[in-house]
């Protein structure tokens, strides 16, 4: 009898910048596969290199099981594989750039892409960046979640720091009792 | 109306023309008032507090758990559930009051409000004996002391508890300063600090200065202040709830806790998602989670003190009966993330 053994990942996504293949990198057991290319439109302003595909880190887990650890591509024009990439994952992570342009509007594009799947998928907000103080701060977070009536864990986050992406998984695996 | 039987209404830290303001739309608004309201600073049922000044600020963080609070600023930056915008209208007045009155009857059923003056309060606990209770009063812990230099804008060291640990205070800018702490994992020796009485708290004012120079030489590092409020809440809270609530409280998170910031252990996550998801009685989350009453109410009371929880009414749509069901499923995915966190923590 053949065993169909489900993919098991975690999806992070977000605006362009806000730090996602540095999350990946930094709990991933094996170098970070992307397709970083050297950005050519104004981002370049904010980031030398951007994801157009995605990125791909692992984690084996006990058993051999492999935690597939996917970024989706920052821009925009490449949402329409967002919603190939969230098939079936065990969680969501959304980063935004706090020091960004108007990073509540980028986590507003990505509740609105993502909005079908928070109801039953564990989901986590990180804002990044905010040591820079450049941007709206935390309140202006808290009150756009709250003008959408979503209650989501949502906190800054240095995706450089494994403690700090440790508290995401704890984040989600404790949403995971309540969605 | 029954003027005999005045409700009184107190201020706080307002400045000379919202004093005027408030007085005079409090005369307008009276004819559209069933109930008699006056200013009575003496014996107020209600307490309009200035938040937008940190006077008023610092006084709302030490005394709204008491939940006879009303803020007065430009915004509802405290999400307090009774709010008044600046400058006072005459109808968002008259709503006002007419809520507090159907919404919180209690606050006037009390013949004795609690003295509006948090310095004497804090003053008379210094001389408190410690004897145990079945309520949390922050105010006799490191928490009150906390809020006490906050309220007085005093830069001041904690010296805790029969150990070498200190606490540098430097309200000014918001901030704590003390040898590097890993929230995640505080050792005994540290929560057993941040539990102690202040009867076991040497406290000693210093300067600014003093507290850069010393900061630089020994390494220290700088924290909110919310982060020691949280853990001294947190420890010293030893299963017992803030006054005026109960373990049928149904309560919701604001918004999720940093718990960068805060001294934490892994249920603490369960807890949060659960009080973050609906309003919930602290009792169902016990029953939820597994965990003890007096876990949830530790959490509870230091996320109360931070301001991060809504009190609701008492409609929780779930039973008893349902949340143990739901609780003795084991969700292939926790196992999943039990796994993940297995493999990223090393434990």
């Amino acid at each position: 009898m053949r065993i169909i053994v489900k993919e098991i990942k975690l999806v992070f996504t977000g605006s362009m910048g806000a730090g996602k293949t540095t999350a990946i990198s930094t709990i991933s057991e094996i170098p970070v596969v992307n397709t970083d290319v050297r950005t050519t439109d104004k981002a370049r302003l904010r980031k030398e290199t951007t994801t157009v595909a995605l990125d791909y880190g692992e984690l084996t887990l006990d058993g051999g099981q492999k935690l597939k650890l996917y970024g989706t591509p920052g821009q925009q024009r490449f949402e329409y594989m967002w919603p190939i990439i969230i098939k079936g994952a065990l969680g969501l992570i959304i980063l935004v750039d706090d020091a960004a342009d108007d990073p509540v509007a980028d986590l507003a594009i990505y509740i609105k892409f993502f909005k079908s799947y928070l109801e039953d998928m564990p989901t986590v907000i990180g804002i990044t960046r905010t040591d820079l103080k450049q941007g709206p701060g935390m309140p202006a977070y808290y009150d756009y979640l709250q003008n959408q009536d979503l209650q989501l864990p949502i906190f800054p986050v240095d995706p450089r720091q494994r403690e700090h992406l440790i508290m995401i998984i704890q984040t989600l695996a404790a949403m995971v009792e309540v969605v | 109306m029954d003027i005999t039987h005045p409700h009184n209404i107190a201020t706080h830290a307002l400045e000379k023309t919202d004093k005027i303001f408030l007085v005079s739309m409090l005369d307008i608004a009276q004819k559209n008032l069933d109930v008699y309201w006056v200013l009575n600073e003496d014996s107020p049922h209600i307490i309009f507090v200035n938040v937008d000044v940190p006077e008023g600020k610092a006084y709302w963080l030490a005394n709204h758990t008491k939940n006879n609070l009303i803020a007065l600023a430009q915004y509802n930056f405290l999400k307090a559930d009774f709010f008044l915008e600046k400058p006072i209208r005459v109808q968002k007045l008259i709503d006002l009051l007419k809520r507090i009155s159907t919404e919180a009857p209690h606050l006037f059923l009390k013949t004795e409000m609690a003295s509006k003056n948090n310095d004497v309060d804090i003053d008379l606990v210094l001389d408190y004996s410690e004897s145990e209770t079945e309520v949390f009063d922050p105010s006799l812990y490191l928490t009150g002391l906390l809020i006490k230099a906050v309220q007085s804008r005093t830069a001041q060291r904690f010296s805790l508890a029969n150990s070498s640990s200190f606490l540098f205070i430097l309200p000014e800018q918001d901030s704590c300063f003390t040898k590097n702490l890993d929230f995640s994992n505080l050792t005994d020796e540290q929560k057993m600090c941040y539990r102690s009485h202040i009867k076991d708290i040497q406290t000693e004012v210093v300067n600014a200065n003093t507290i850069a120079s010393i900061t630089q030489k020994q390494g220290l590092k700088k924290y909110p202040i919310e982060s020691f409020l949280w853990a001294s809440t947190l420890y010293a809270s030893r299963g017992r709830l803030l006054t005026g609530y109960s373990t049928k409280s149904v309560v919701q998170l604001k918004r999720w806790p940093d718990f960068s910031i805060f001294a934490h252990d892994p249920e603490h996550f369960r807890i949060a998602a659960f009080m973050l998801k609906k309003p919930i009685r602290l009792e169902t989350i016990a029953l939820k989670t597994g965990l003890s009453i007096e876990h949830i109410n530790n959490f509870f009371n230091a996320a109360m003190i931070n301001q991060l929880i809504d009190i609701k009414s008492n409609n929780e749509n779930i039973t008893h009966k349902q949340a143990q069901k739901e609780s003795t499923k084991a969700t292939e995915k926790q196992s999943l993330f039990k796994s993940v966190l297995k493999r990223l923590t090393g434990e």
